[in-house]
């Protein structure tokens, strides 16, 4: 049953404000835009059916990423083709041409570091509101940021020296 | 500070956006399941509702009977 009655208006203006923020953490777990955007949609229909009261739009918005990362993860577990990333298909998200390869490195790093490293630098989340996002230890997320951020340096050094 | 592996790390997943006609879409289907959920979960209900009392007005007689 629905928790809150939403006006048509209500979800276009939530689709609207959430489903690019919602859609990069899924896809940066999933590496696929048609499973992110199932996985966008499935958040959604949680939170219409599901979410509780919140506190601000803050708490809202952690709720919602929590929410995908688990949707997407689940998603992750049960698939059993793990293709490369369809560069046609990026050039659809946003990402140019020049930055593919790129793009294509950062996304084939293991998704518990995308994960912390998105929500640190890209959402600009402390270690300890990502600890609770996420599920994890303080400190957990402290060696995966450090991880993280290793993985990436040698990555664009890779490229770097070709 | 952030070192400038990291920006670029940013920079590329801050690219990703969702395309604009997915999100109509994905708005649409949310309007279109909203209701039809409310009018399950309504249905559900009522229909939950009479099986109670059409049980009850079965099974309290033979209760009543079986008391006697």
């Amino acid at each position: 049953m629905m928790k809150q009655d939403k006006t048509d208006q209500e979800i276009r203006e939530l689709v609207e404000v959430y489903s690019s923020l919602i859609f990069r953490i899924s896809y940066c777990i999933l590496c696929d835009r048609d499973d992110a955007e199932d996985a966008v949609q499935e958040t959604f229909l949680r939170y219409l059916t599901k979410a509780p009261e919140f506190n601000s739009e803050e708490h809202k918005k952690a709720w919602l990423i929590k929410v995908s990362a688990n949707i997407s993860k689940n998603m992750l577990r049960m698939r059993i083709r793990r293709g490369a990333i369809n560069l046609d298909e990026v050039k659809e998200i946003g990402i140019s041409d020049c930055d593919l390869d790129t793009f294509e490195l950062m996304m084939s790093l293991p998704q518990k570091y995308k994960l912390v490293l998105t929500l640190r630098y890209v959402e600009n989340y402390s270690s300890k509101e990502i600890a609770g996002i996420v599920g994890i230890s303080e400190e957990a997320v402290r060696k995966r940021l450090q991880k993280g951020r290793e993985l990436v340096k040698k990555e664009i050094e890779g490229i770097e020296s070709f | 500070m952030i070192d400038k592996n990291i920006e670029e790390y940013v920079r590329l997943v801050r690219n990703i956006t969702m395309p604009s006609a997915d999100r109509e879409h994905i708005a649409e289907i949310l309007i279109e399941k909203a209701p039809l959920r409310k009018e399950f979960s309504m249905n559900y209900v009522a229909a939950a509702s009479v099986a109670v009392l059409v049980a009850l007005s079965v099974c309290i007689p033979f209760v009543r009977r079986s008391k006697m």
